[in-house]
């Protein structure tokens, strides 16, 4: 009797664990993974891009809060002088190194320093919208800005030199987006300021009709280049193999007012690149059109002709990023 | 805090912008400068020392106009009418070879006699040295 009662009493303890995890389990299933898919669609989607450099132009991309990363720019000389520089890679290049820190996941900050121009700039990018996972966000829209401070000598700034004709500015609005973990595509709008512009030597002559002798020549300096640009830029990324991407750009300064028979009218660039990432590091390498590496440098500056071959430079990003 | 830190960012940015921006050209020197410049080691002048000296010596014979005897050395034109030739009245490479010194100052005169003294000679040959500008 003892033995029957015994064989009762774990029998039933034992089915009403095996009832109650199957009622609980049967009950919570539903509501975890609802839950957790929620979650999941919510969450950012994973490396659109893998630097926060696409060639020449900012992407979507800013590393997580805490994140700090260092971007080292190289741009080398153009194909002017062929093999007697080795297609640029022994001519005079052009540098830029930065650091930039992420204060919270959508907020980045950084300083960075320049070599043709001893542009210094300071930087900022902020993500407005974050495209998720589940799509019902299905764009990024990021803000970059920057400050630049051009540290060449006094006398390149001519006459009644001030010290904020040193600054020059640069917005871009991007817009981008994730199609797949093989294609991203992004396009942005920019607008570039130069507080003071390079320029050249004009001489007018102006007669004197009643004393020839008395006539003047008026020395004075036209500008040739416009304080204001606007840009557009598109890029896109294909992932073909684990870490292994092209990357393709195109870059384009408008000038906001007609141009004068001295400004020179901003060129585009068109860039190529061969990108390999890992979770903590990514390397470009590429040929493209714009030497200058500061944004606004590049937007209102540039010279190199893409339909010609003196227009191309070799050039390459380093990006590491410290979590 | 994360939007006091964003805030804070983007007024920054903007700030730098609205408070130091400007719209400017570089410029190494714009000026106004005589057409006829003279050098400021030029002590003889052609406007105020050769003229004068034309208008006394030459131009009774060297006149525009029926009768005159080229080169016309009137104030208009006698710049023009000495160095319109290179080298035909001026050598500033060899000042004292230059026709226009050597036809009024050599002896025996070939300027229909009419040899001039140092008064004017030495004005003339001095202007040619210093370029024979036209100041």
């Amino acid at each position: 009797m003892n033995k029957k009662i015994y064989a009762l009493f774990i029998f039933s303890v034992l089915s009403t664990a095996l009832f109650s995890q199957t009622a609980d389990s049967t009950a919570s299933q539903p509501i975890d993974t609802i839950a957790q898919q929620k979650a999941e669609g919510k969450k950012a989607v994973q490396d659109p891009w893998g630097s926060t450099m696409l060639i020449d132009a900012q992407t979507s991309l800013i590393p997580s809060k805490g994140s700090v990363e260092l971007v080292i720019q190289h741009r080398f000389s153009n194909l002017s002088n062929n093999i007697h520089d080795l297609f640029g890679l022994y001519g005079a290049s052009n540098i830029r190194m930065s650091l930039s820190y992420s204060i919270i996941d959508r907020l980045m900050i950084g300083f960075g320093t320049e070599k043709d121009n001893k542009y210094q700039e300071f930087f900022a990018k902020g993500k407005l919208l974050e495209q998720n996972r589940s799509g019902s966000i299905p764009l990024s829209l990021t803000l970059f800005g920057n400050a630049t401070i051009c540290a060449r000598e006094t006398s390149y700034y001519g006459k009644d030199f001030k010290n904020i004709d040193r600054f020059s500015y640069f917005a871009d609005l991007i817009i981008a987006r994730k199609f797949c973990k093989a294609f991203s595509l992004e396009a942005s709008v920019n607008y570039s300021h130069y507080n003071k512009v390079e320029s050249k030597e004009v001489s007018d002559t102006v007669i004197n009709p009643d004393d020839p002798f008395l006539s003047i020549i008026h020395i004075h300096y036209n500008p040739i280049y416009q304080n204001d640009v606007l840009g557009a830029s598109a890029g896109a990324r294909i992932n073909f193999y684990k870490g292994m991407s092209f990357l393709l750009e195109y870059d384009q300064g408008f000038y906001m007012k007609k141009a004068t028979a001295e400004e020179l009218k901003p060129k585009p660039n068109f860039g190529i690149a061969y990108e390999i990432t890992t979770s903590t590091h990514c390397f470009q390498i590429f040929a493209s059109n714009y030497r200058g590496i500061i944004p606004q440098q590049n937007s209102v500056k540039n010279q190199f002709d893409f339909t010609t071959s003196k227009g191309w430079m070799l050039g390459f990003n380093i990006t590491v990023r410290f979590n | 805090m994360r939007k006091l830190i964003t805030l804070f960012f983007a007024v920054a940015l903007c700030g730098t912008f609205f408070i130091s921006c400007e719209k400017k050209t570089i410029d190494l020197g714009s000026t106004d400068k005589p057409y006829n410049p003279s050098t400021a080691g030029d002590s003889v002048r052609f406007s105020t020392v050769i003229i004068p000296l034309f208008a006394t010596n030459c131009t009774g014979c060297h006149y525009t106009g029926t009768g005159g005897r080229n080169p016309s050395l009137e104030s208009g034109v006698a710049y023009s009418n000495l160095t319109a030739t290179p080298g035909l009245y001026i050598n500033v490479s060899v000042p004292n070879s230059s026709y226009l010194y050597v036809h009024i100052s050599e002896n025996p005169s070939s300027h229909g006699g009419n040899q001039f003294g140092t008064d004017v000679t030495n004005p003339i040959l001095q202007w040619i040295t210093q370029g024979a500008r036209n100041n």
